[in-house]
């Protein structure tokens, strides 16, 4: 059982995807589920309504720890399979540098997506019928999120067919 | 399908029959009253008291409601809620309406017990606390005002701090060495207090008094002519007094317990009456006839002409509405298209000069929102729940429609998880490769396995996405070809066209291999694209160097928008992948275990917890990004909105509706 230094980079990707998107969006949703709990407070049947604007900022906590597992799993962490093929340096350090989009963009978005969902439940309680509009400020910031996603998933599925 | 035609209506008739014409309109609900105009020297009525009566009594009937919650039965379920309103005929609508006055009453009735109960509780705390104050006193078998007999006084008072009988006779002799004649009885002590009676002579009595308040004596504050025994026992009587009228009320107030079903209805009465009466002051009358105008669609014209002017001295006049009047949009699709109607609703309805979108846009809808979900075994989950919904229950229109929408996004989803071969992720061959030792399972796909062909998925969302944002010029070219200005249509159309379809092959080049022939033939494609767009788009300018710099302007906003606007389809890539891998994750976790027993309860257990979660967070995601496809990519190419939803005159209620009889 060896650890190869191209495995320390994979992992130091991994664990900062899954580490800062989900500090974003916990702390997106924590603030959202404030501006929530006052809104319940004076209209409880809203519940459902607030409850998907806690949600949305959410999704980037999601896609960090999707890039994380997707590289645990092609490096072999996940599986066992990293001391038969170790990762080489610059494997390694590519995996890592495809992470980057996800763990800046991810926390930030998740932050920026929680401003609009907060104002989105400012929607919801004081005109709730148009509250789908609200919903839909909130998810123009996720695209960017999306977008750094897609990046780094292309990124490390490519990487994980090339030999090196 | 689309959006109905809307007529103007206007309904002149006697003022006798104009009560049993606005309830006509209310039960057909079809007709929208407009605010009255100046007409000739008519007037208008004032109602406004009325509605603030019925306002009032509305509230009544709400809190009678909250306080009565607790005494009625509860029936049903969650599921239950799913089913539709009650329906009543009007017959039966007309017995229940004859109890009204008596339901208020017994709203009003059940408002004031419970108002008793609560002031009886605020009592009980007031007289409580008397209690508390008498109780050092308890042990007294003085009354309280007692002032002393005829020659001796007794001072009833107490100390604010923990004293005996020698402290204070020795500090009253120390005091006051002159007087011999004084005794004290310690009626009770604590830390904070103690309670006594000092004797001394009548004579003495402000000396002692004076003295005995330099050690802190204070007399005892409204003293009762009683002892303190009776009158705590006499309190208590009274709180025993206040419990029983509380049960009592109680009591009355469980037997009005079955009014709580019909509050409901009296709720929904008010509401009717409440509608009616802002109605009536939507007429302008003389002493004999009233009018009133309003708009109808055009497909409830006839029925509704023919029904007043059947039964009543009227005249109803239809007429096509002017251009500046503000015309009520209502939309009317097909069982596969209205269930999205609300998704139009959320953005905007239609404007005047557009058209309802919501036909086109349901296919795209399900479409694309099972190509973010994605899983056929989550698909298979909704499709069935939801069927079984949609067949066992009868459901209210608009949450009929929620449920069919979900239900055909479900259909969807199955679709596409089978041609990506994603059943709950990787189960099928999680399952045969640790179970049957086979790996059978491993590619499921019916078209392609998302991961291993990752970037040839990718162009083809962008196509989805070009198919998608065609259409919606498409739409835009047959609006403008519909309302004359064919040039300007085509316009709109071909050079747009022609430039995005010369660029695909080298857009398409960055991201997978494409044939030879679709490059050669591309670039020309291109060059003719650019000339067409440059020489269109600065059409609308008067001078030359207007017309060129308009038409470059032109092509750089139509490159980068649609660039910006296809890339946004990578969602569908994203989205879809996030779906099938965080599927394979649980897989993964549930398959730890070496032993096949744990392996099978870790499926069980952690398996439905972590694909309930998966499909939860997912669910929201393809209904927020499929949104964002349809509002900001599609409708963007073509659509307006601003348009005004109907609110015709009806029957507003929440728990009953009405069956149209005849």
């Amino acid at each position: 059982m060896t650890i190869s230094t191209g495995l320390i980079f994979v992992l130091a990707g991994a664990a900062l995807s899954a580490a800062l998107p989900g500090f974003g969006s916990a702390k997106a949703t924590g603030m959202v589920g404030e501006a929530a709990a006052g809104v319940i407070t004076e209209d409880p049947s809203k519940f459902g309504k607030v409850l998907i604007m806690q949600v949305l900022p959410g999704t980037q906590g999601l896609y960090g720890f999707l890039t994380a597992i997707l590289l645990l799993s092609y490096s072999g962490v996940l599986g066992g399979g990293f001391s038969e093929n170790p990762v080489s340096i610059e494997k390694g350090l590519a995996f890592f540098c495809a992470c980057l989009p996800i763990i800046i963009v991810g926390p930030l978005s998740a932050i920026a997506q929680a401003k609009a969902a907060v104002g989105g439940v400012g929607i919801v309680a004081k005109n709730p019928d148009q509250s789908g509009k609200g919903i839909i400020f909130a998810a123009m910031v996720e695209t960017y999120a999306v977008l750094a996603l897609l990046v780094s998933l292309l990124a490390i599925i490519q990487i994980n067919g090339i030999a090196l | 399908m689309a959006k109905l035609k809307i007529k103007k209506i206007e309904i002149a008739a006697a003022v006798s029959d104009s009560e049993k014409i606005i309830r006509l309109l209310q039960r057909r609900g079809v007709v929208e009253l407009s605010e009255p105009e100046e007409l000739f020297n008519l007037s208008t009525e004032d109602r406004s008291e009325a509605i603030s009566e019925i306002d009032n009594r509305l509230k009544v009937a709400q809190s009678a409601e909250n306080i009565l919650l607790k005494f009625a039965k509860k029936s049903g379920g969650l599921l239950s809620s799913l089913n539709e309103r009650q329906s009543l005929t009007e017959s039966e609508f007309g017995e229940m309406a004859a109890e009204t006055d008596e339901i208020y009453n017994a709203a009003l009735k059940a408002v004031d017990l419970d108002r008793k109960i609560t002031d009886n509780k605020v009592s009980e705390v007031r007289i409580n606390t008397m209690i508390d104050a008498l109780r050092p006193w308890q042990n007294l078998e003085l009354p309280l005002d007692f002032k002393g007999t005829k020659r001796v006084a007794a001072l009833i008072g107490s100390f604010p701090h923990n004293c005996d009988r020698e402290y204070i006779l020795t500090s009253l002799a120390s005091d006051l060495p002159e007087i011999e004649s004084t005794d004290a009885e310690i009626v009770s002590q604590s830390a904070e207090q103690t309670c006594a009676v000092v004797f001394c002579m009548k004579t003495d009595k402000q000396d002692v008094e004076q003295s005995l308040r330099n050690i802190g004596f204070v007399r005892i504050s409204d003293p009762v002519s009683d002892t303190a025994q009776s009158r705590i026992d006499r309190l208590n009587e009274e709180i025993e007094q206040l419990h029983r009228e509380s049960e009592n009320a109680t009591e009355e107030l469980k037997s009005l317990g079955e009014y709580f079903e019909k509050l409901k209805f009296f709720k929904d009465y008010c509401i009717i009456e409440r509608d009616k009466n802002a109605a009536f002051q939507k007429l302008v009358k003389s002493e004999r006839i009233f009018v009133l105008t309003g708009f109808i669609p055009e497909i409830r014209c006839e029925k509704l002409k023919r029904d007043i002017e059947d039964k009543y001295d009227a005249a109803v006049i239809l007429s096509d509405p002017d251009e500046d009047d503000d015309v009520p949009v209502v939309l009317k699709n097909n069982g596969f298209a209205a269930p999205v109607e609300t998704i139009t609703e959320m953005y905007s309805l239609p404007g005047k000069n557009d058209i309802d979108p919501t036909p086109i846009m349901a296919f795209f809808y399900y479409f694309f929102f099972g190509m973010m979900l994605s899983d056929a075994g989550y698909g298979l989950i909704m499709s069935l729940a939801l069927g079984f919904v949609l067949l066992k229950f009868k459901m209210e229109e608009h949450m009929r429609n929620t449920v069919k929408m979900y239900f055909f996004c479900g259909l969807s989803t199955l679709f596409w998880g089978a041609m990506y071969g994603s059943w709950f992720g990787d189960m099928p061959n999680v399952i045969g490769s640790n179970f049957f030792g086979t790996d059978k399972f491993a590619n499921t796909a019916i078209w392609l396995s998302p991961l291993d062909e990752l970037m040839t998925l990718l162009v083809y969302c962008f196509i989805f996405g070009l198919v998608h944002l065609f259409v919606g010029v498409g739409i835009k070219t047959y609006m403008l070809w519909k309302s004359g200005r064919k040039f300007d249509g085509l316009c709109e159309f071909i050079p747009t066209f022609v430039l995005i379809l010369g660029f695909c092959p080298i857009f398409f080049g960055l991201f997978a291999d494409i044939p030879q022939w679709m490059s050669t033939i591309g670039t020309p494609i291109l060059i003719a694209g650019v000339v067409l767009v440059v020489a269109t788009a600065g059409r609308s300018s008067k001078s030359i160097v207007g017309k060129i710099g308009g038409g470059l302007y032109g092509l750089y906003n139509l490159v980068s928008g649609y660039l910006g606007d296809v890339l946004s389809y990578a969602r569908l890539l994203a989205l879809g992948l996030s779906t099938g891998v965080i599927a394979q994750v649980v897989n993964m976790l549930c398959v730890l275990p070496s032993n096949n027993v744990l392996k099978l309860i870790m499926i069980i257990v952690v398996g439905a917890v972590g694909h309930t979660m998966n499909l939860g967070i997912n669910l929201i995601g393809a209904y927020v990004h499929t949104n964002r496809l349809q509002y900001v990519e599609f409708f963007s190419k073509f659509y307006d909105g601003g348009g005004r939803a109907m609110h015709p005159l009806k029957i507003n209620t929440k728990y009953y509706k009405f069956k149209e009889e005849n």
